[in-house]
């Protein structure tokens, strides 16, 4: 190592506490925007992605792009729903495969999204462990699930309720892991899929009970209308769905009639998604058609604006920082005067003395920016999690 | 040795003037420049160190006309004949006491060829064994007493074998016995090595030991000194 190295190292590591906050000082003026942008760039990329592979959209009339994040992240469910027999409209039409998705509930704050086997094939959703959904109540939980919730074939999950005031209410019900899925770092990984079915039963729409036809069960018959019983409120309904109790499970009503909260169109090609479209913009009835790829290309314009702001301030505080690191070196050459004197007294010459001092910071530069480094690969490395995590 | 004739240095926008019309200094020879403070005894130091160039007159030290130098000669001049001994020892905190001895070939590539045979471990170690500083090559300065600290300083100045030490103040900051052993190293040294030794001090007792003293306090401007 050359003189002006050593005498840099020296001094860098005799004064550690000093260099050490000099570091934080850079590294964490250039970790935050650099780490920032990777985050903001994987989180584009996967929004972006998963957009793309979700083109058309049907649900209630009202924020697109809410709509839009619901359909493809399960964010909150709009307001007011459309009906299943959108549905039924939309392959009728023979435009597009419809996929029904209903997202109004959660387990252990994981979104439940009651949806048809085509989601999983949409989606292109394998199943890890056990299989896939087969009998009313039976869920398939995403990786992260799973994971979180250490769950696995057999075990169960209950659905959160939605509010506790409420007496009259949903009821949570207890759902039966048939599967869990493999990991797809979208949010397919942090969602609990059910059948269409057994999320109307969660919302109350369709239950199961006791038998009010057997003996046993007269106090809980209060009288009869016609050939129907009227039932007392000691008539408990079923809280889980197993093979004792299933056949008793039944709705109420016309199913054309039943909510969801939105319906993913899977058009086979861009002349049926266009006509469906053309078809949705003339409808002035409850639902309407967006385009997730354009909603997220709009959200993610007003996020780069957003991160335009962040970056030019960012600039700001590297700059305010550069100049308070000048006034410290100024200060620190100030405070080293006689030690500079007594090199040069000694035969040092003054371009080595300054080398010395460029040494000095270079380390300590080289050395943030090697933080920085490592911590941006981090990020990097974990950027598809860490933004899962931030959207899921 | 060293030989001054006709010198003439004033500082810009100051009335100091140092003017010496000759003055000899013989080759192993010990020399105290006493006198007041801004009597120009530190400006003789830098004058002969080559620190300073006098604006008239001739200045050889060691047979070498300091004026013709370029700046960068005069710095290996200095660096491979002149050994500096401060006041306030001036070693660097954040060196260990082998590394503050060392120093000198740390920060010029003049002395490389000396580096091999001079700033050797063992070189260094018996340079301080010999200043009785042996066991503290591993200390940083300020866990060494005043008289140690200047033990290094006086090791730095000679480890690169010079014709010259040039001291300034060496003892105005240490105690009565730690003054005297301090002297009585930079003799034993110079006398060993054959080196001419300058000091300048404030401190006449301890100027009895010198071969010749000159005494600035009569003079702001010294006239033939021999």
């Amino acid at each position: 190592m050359s003189g002006v190295l050593k005498l840099a190292v020296r001094y860098i590591m005799h004064h550690r506490g000093r260099s050490l906050i000099l570091m934080s000082c850079i590294f964490l003026t250039l970790v935050l925007p650099v780490c920032l942008g990777i985050l903001l760039r994987t989180f584009s990329h996967q929004i972006a992605a998963r957009a793309e592979a979700t083109p058309v959209v049907l649900g209630a009339r009202g924020s697109k792009l809410d709509l839009a994040l619901h359909a493809i992240y399960f964010a909150q469910s709009p307001e007011t729903n459309i009906n299943f027999s959108e549905v039924e409209k939309v392959r009728q039409s023979g435009l597009a495969e419809p996929i029904p998705l209903h997202a109004k509930f959660t387990a252990q704050k994981f979104p439940v999204v009651g949806t048809s086997l085509a989601y999983f094939s949409f989606r292109n959703l394998q199943i890890e462990n056990g299989q896939s959904l087969a009998i009313l109540g039976d869920c398939v939980v995403g990786w992260a699930v799973a994971a979180e919730l250490n769950l696995a074939p057999g075990d169960q999950l209950l659905t959160d309720r939605g509010n506790v005031l409420d007496l009259a209410g949903e009821y949570p019900l207890k759902l039966n892991v048939a599967g869990s899925l493999k990991r797809t770092n979208t949010a397919d990984d942090n969602a609990v899929f059910i059948d269409l079915k057994t999320a109307w039963i969660i919302e109350g729409l369709g239950h199961g009970h006791q038998e009010l036809e057997n003996p046993e069960d007269e106090e809980a018959v209060i009288g009869q209308d016609g050939n129907r019983l009227v039932a007392s409120a000691a008539v408990l309904p079923y809280t889980e769905i197993n093979a004792n109790n299933m056949a008793s499970f039944h709705f109420h009503g016309d199913q054309g009639s039943f909510p969801i909260t939105a319906l993913i169109a899977n058009a086979v090609d861009d002349k049926n998604r266009t006509i469906l479209e053309g078809r949705y913009r003339n409808d002035k009835g409850i639902a309407q058609l967006v385009r997730p790829p354009r909603e997220i290309q709009e959200l993610m314009s007003l996020v780069f604006q957003v991160k335009r702001f962040f970056d030019a301030n960012a600039l700001i505080v590297s700059l305010a920082t550069l100049a308070l690191l000048g006034l410290v070196v100024m200060l620190s050459l100030k405070l080293r005067a006689r030690e500079m004197e007594t090199m040069f007294r000694l035969g040092c010459s003054k371009g080595t003395i300054f080398w010395i001092q460029v040494a000095e910071l270079g380390f300590v530069f080289l050395a943030a920016l090697g933080l920085v480094a490592v911590a941006s690969l981090g990020v990097w490395f974990y950027a598809d999690e860490l933004v899962q995590q931030w959207i899921g | 040795m060293i030989e001054i004739r006709n010198l003439k240095f004033s500082w810009p926008r100051s009335s100091f003037n140092l003017k010496i019309d000759s003055l000899e200094i013989a080759a192993g020879e010990k020399l105290a420049i006493i006198g007041p403070s801004g009597s120009g005894k530190t400006t003789l130091l830098n004058l002969l160190a080559g620190i300073e160039t006098a604006q008239q007159g001739t200045l050889r030290v060691i047979d070498t006309e300091l004026k013709r130098l370029s700046d960068s000669q005069r710095r290996d001049f200095r660096c491979s004949n002149i050994g500096f001994v401060f006041q306030q020892f001036e070693l660097l905190d954040y060196l260990n006491v082998r590394e503050n001895i060392a120093l000198p070939f740390l920060i010029n590539h003049s002395l490389a060829e000396k580096k091999d045979r001079l700033g050797s471990r063992e070189a260094i170690a018996e340079l301080a064994n010999s200043m009785g500083i042996g066991d503290k090559l591993r200390r940083h300065p300020r866990k060494l007493s005043q008289g140690e600290q200047q033990r290094v300083a006086i090791c730095r100045a000679l480890v690169t074998e010079p014709k010259l030490i040039l001291a300034d103040e060496p003892t105005g900051n240490l105690d009565p016995a730690n003054k005297q052993r301090t002297l009585e190293l930079l003799f034993e040294q110079a006398d060993q090595n054959k080196q001419t030794l300058i000091v300048v001090t404030h401190d006449m007792s301890i100027v009895d030991g010198f071969d010749r003293r000159i005494d600035f306090s009569q003079y702001h401007a010294v006239e033939s000194i021999a």
